[in-house]
């Protein structure tokens, strides 16, 4: 079986369902200020990208409906209205590109944005979406529009061959032009582990993308990858060929990298997202739950000793898969026989 | 350049003769092998558009050319026949998974000459190195030992368990010692038996190789010391099932009126026991040329008394308990069944014990213990009277006996054509240390130790002529041992500790001992190949 095949396998699982995936209340900052936040996420026809092709470590296939229609987006709207409690931060999330006309036609998201009385809305899109014309129509509807792009590495290997994302590293950055253009703010979306690379690859991916997006319109929201039901990463891993990032590994992006992030914390601490031991786990997620309010609390975990079992990790687990170019595998082995 | 110098099947042990490295193999991460590069530094570079793992996304190979050697990490490709040393990219996302690791290897090893190396990166314990050597892996290293140690686990040869080992390199190392010492024992089956029990996969796998008989088979000795068949995998072994294997395509019962079921002794060969002296005694009295002695027995099924010291006939040692599990039943009535269908037998008498009530029951025969011991007074009279009531007390034609019991154990040896060498010839010389002759010149006779015959040049001009266990070598003169590189072709049937001959173009040069098997040897360009005991 090839990457390629994945989507025929595992692109029909898709919903029946019309109503909304999901919304949360919670709290982030803005502008030095601990602000609360309300999410929607919207069932759509889903991402255009998982019908043609998919990412490796996506599952959200799994929360669209082909046949949704917009009197259902309507209805889904109006059930998000009445569970609005006037938090300053809206996000907007379908489970593929907001922006995407064929996902949510213009008319209505325009409509949805002014439905919402906060004074940052955050929708996201793969960058192909990002036109002048329809960013321009949006940050009319707001009072601050955030764009977020899942660019999930700015290196185009990774986003090729490790992610299959369908876009390349200057493509995001297009969409970055258009988006600061219109006086808008950019939200970036970067992997922790995508498939395929070893924990300290997916460390120095991480740390590298984090430099290349770097800007102070841009928020960067880092995802510790999580196994998703359907995914072809969830083969992966259940063929122990892919284990989520460590937790270490998380705390040492946010020790080594200068820049201000959010951190998602989805599947942190479980089996199937970023996790170490199971012993500390509990202890270091809530310390990262709350660390966008207290930077200084990471100083503060103290060290398990399954620390050495991810320094040991990090150092056999090149020698445990047959994985890179004929020069560096032919280095290793130069010498011995 | 390897060296190996000895085989198990498709376990091997040997060298690199220029490096004085030893395999099987264990290799240490930190020297001298380098840390791999991030791929990173080569992001423009041509890498393969599909990863190198996991396999069954379809990963593409990669080579190595390293000046002499070359090294080749293989997942399902089609191997370059060029290639010393292959690796195996996969193999930890294989441990656990005895069906695709036992097919992956098997089909690899099938396309690759048996000499050539395979190196399992990043999997090796104490528990597992047996049964991987045995299905060919020579090259291990510590990655997975030295990670074990990391994460506070203790290994052992049949589990791991929370401690502060600092120790599993040395466990590692210590079992590689072992596994080393029963390729060249010829004891690795045993070790490996008695350590795959710790997982099931791993019994699993060893179950899997035995149903791959024609590829792991050729390696394995038609000789060697003692046999324990302590478990229930022992009776697929490779040279246990060839022994049942050619009884049903090599074997042929010689016309006698009675055949003369027996039951085995612990003692081995049969004829040394004391069981077997008392029944002598009994049979001697009758017209023993006319009786065909078959001894029942697990894990061989039927040994006939002229194959009694056939390898693994006078080297087996079962646990006797008096129970029989119904697949030792089902195999002796198998081979029993076969023997009496070849058989032109007038009579079946059987002498068994009474934990092999099963046999009479299955052919409903004369039974002369009646349940009593075989050796008891009572029914060795039984025996006696019985068997004279039949065959009379004459002895009949001593020479057609031995000698059809001699050409029996040829064709056993060598095949349809090997009974040729007792064609016209007679026997001669004090059992077991027969010689037979034609016309003042001895053909061959047998070694008892080795449970074989050992050719003259004479007795190898008629395997010459039968076109069989050929050995086709250049033009020189072979003394001492012929070496794999002066080997063309070798008949695929020979097998290590085989008697061969050595033809060039027709003509006999010599006869030998084989030291690695035909595949092996018309393969291979270094070691020993035959060892020569005659030449012209």
């Amino acid at each position: 079986m090839h990457l390629d095949d994945f989507p025929k396998r595992f692109r029909d699982k898709r919903s029946d369902k019309t109503d909304l995936v999901a919304t949360w209340h919670g709290q982030e900052m803005l502008k030095g200020e601990l602000t609360d936040t309300f999410a929607i996420i919207f069932r759509t026809r889903g991402c255009s990208w998982s019908y043609r092709s998919g990412c490796t470590m996506c599952g959200y296939h799994t929360d669209t409906n082909p046949r949704v229609e917009i009197g259902d987006l309507e209805d889904q709207l109006k059930e998000a209205i009445s569970r609005y409690g006037g938090e300053d931060i809206v996000k907007i999330y379908t489970s593929g590109s907001f922006l995407d006309p064929n996902e949510v036609p213009t008319d209505l998201s325009t409509y949805i944005l002014s439905s919402f009385d906060s004074k940052l809305t955050v929708v996201e899109s793969r960058p192909e979406y990002v036109k002048p014309e329809v960013i321009d129509t949006m940050t009319d509807q707001v009072d601050q529009l955030e764009i977020a792009i899942g660019l999930e590495s700015a290196n185009d290997f990774v986003l090729e061959h490790c992610i299959n994302k369908g876009f390349t590293f200057s493509d995001y950055k297009k969409a970055r032009e258009i988006v600061f253009e219109a006086n808008a703010r950019l939200r970036t979306y970067l992997l922790l582990k995508p498939p395929f690379l070893t924990e300290q690859e997916a460390i120095d991916d991480l740390l590298y993308s984090i430099g290349s997006v770097s800007h102070p319109m841009n928020t960067i929201s880092i995802n510790p990858v999580n196994v998703q039901r359907y995914s072809p990463l969830e083969l992966l891993w259940k063929r122990k060929l892919y284990r989520p990032a460590w937790l270490w590994s998380l705390l040492e992006v946010i020790h080594k990298a200068d820049e201000e992030m959010v951190i998602s914390r989805a599947g942190l601490g479980s089996f199937r997202g970023a996790h170490n031991c199971g012993e500390c786990d509990s202890n270091i997620v809530e310390a990262i739950n709350n660390f966008f309010k207290e930077s200084s609390i990471l100083e503060d975990i103290s060290n398990c000793s399954c620390k050495d079992e991810w320094r040991a990790y990090k150092e056999f687990e090149p020698y445990m898969y047959f994985r890179g170019t004929p020069d560096i595998l032919s280095d290793r082995y130069t010498g011995y026989f | 350049m390897i060296e190996i110098t000895d085989r198990w099947g498709l376990a091997k042990r040997g060298g690199w003769v220029s490096k004085n490295i030893q395999v099987p193999a264990v290799l240490s991460i930190h020297d001298p092998l380098n840390m791999p590069g991030s791929f990173f530094d080569d992001v423009d570079g041509d890498f393969p558009r599909a990863f190198a793992y996991p396999d069954y996304l379809g990963a593409r190979m990669v080579e190595i050319k390293d000046g002499t050697l070359k090294v080749q990490p293989v997942f399902d490709q089609t191997p370059d026949p060029d290639a010393e040393v292959y690796i195996l990219g996969n193999a930890p996302e294989m441990m656990g998974r005895a069906g695709i690791l036992v097919d992956r290897m098997l089909s690899l090893r099938r396309r690759i000459a048996p000499h050539k190396l395979i190196y399992a990166p990043g999997v090796a314990s104490p528990q597992n190195i047996a049964i991987l050597t045995y299905m060919g892996v020579d090259l291990f290293d510590t990655v997975y030992c030295e990670y074990m140690d990391a994460q506070g686990v203790e290994l052992s040869d049949w589990m791991g368990f929370p401690g502060n080992s600092e120790s599993n390199v040395d466990k590692l190392r210590a079992e590689l010692e072992l596994v080393k010492k029963g390729i060249e024992y010829g004891r690795i089956r045993e070790l490996v038996e008695s350590r795959v029990r710790s997982e099931p996969w791993m019994v699993e796998a060893l179950r899997l190789l035995d149903e791959e008989y024609d590829t792991v088979s050729p390696g394995v000795p038609v000789s060697g010391d003692k046999l324990f068949a302590c478990t229930r995998e022992s009776l697929q072994r490779p040279d246990i099932l060839r022994f049942r294997k050619r009884i049903k395509e090599r074997y042929n019962p010689p016309e006698r009126k009675v055949l003369l079921l027996l039951p085995c002794s612990a003692s081995k060969p049969y004829f040394n026991s004391r069981t077997h002296w008392f029944i002598r005694q009994a049979t001697g009295q009758a017209d023993w040329t006319q009786v065909h002695e078959v001894v029942l027995t697990s894990p061989l099924g039927a040994v006939p008394r002229e194959l009694e010291l056939f390898y693994p006939a006078q080297n087996y040692d079962i646990p006797v308990s008096h129970t029989w599990f119904d697949d030792e039943k089902e195999m002796v009535l198998e081979l029993l069944d076969h023997i009496m269908k070849q058989g032109g037998y007038e009579h079946i008498v059987s002498h068994l014990p009474s934990d092999m009530e099963f046999v009479n029951h299955h052919i409903g025969c004369k039974n002369t213990t009646e349940g009593d011991h075989p050796t008891s007074d009572e029914s060795l009279e039984r025996l006696k009277e019985h068997l004279i009531s039949i065959v009379g007390k004459e002895t009949g034609d001593v020479k057609n006996y031995l000698k059809e019991n001699l050409s029996n154990l040829a064709r056993f040896q060598f095949g349809p054509g090997g009974e040729k060498l007792l064609e016209h010839a007679f026997v001669k010389g004090r059992y077991p240390n027969y010689r037979f002759i034609h016309d003042k010149t001895q053909r061959g006779m047998i070694v008892a130790q080795r449970g074989m015959i050992a050719l003259t040049v004479q007795g190898g001009e008629i395997l010459n002529k039968e076109g069989i266990y050929q050995v086709e070598i250049d033009d020189f003169k072979p003394k001492g041992t012929v070496f794999a590189v002066g080997v063309k072709e070798a008949d695929p049937r020979i097998h290590p500790q085989d008697e061969c001959i050595l033809t060039h173009e027709g003509e006999l040069k010599g006869v030998g001992k084989a030291v690695m098997s035909g595949p092996e040897m018309t393969a291979a360009c270094r070691g020993g190949a035959v060892e020569v005991r005659h030449y012209v």
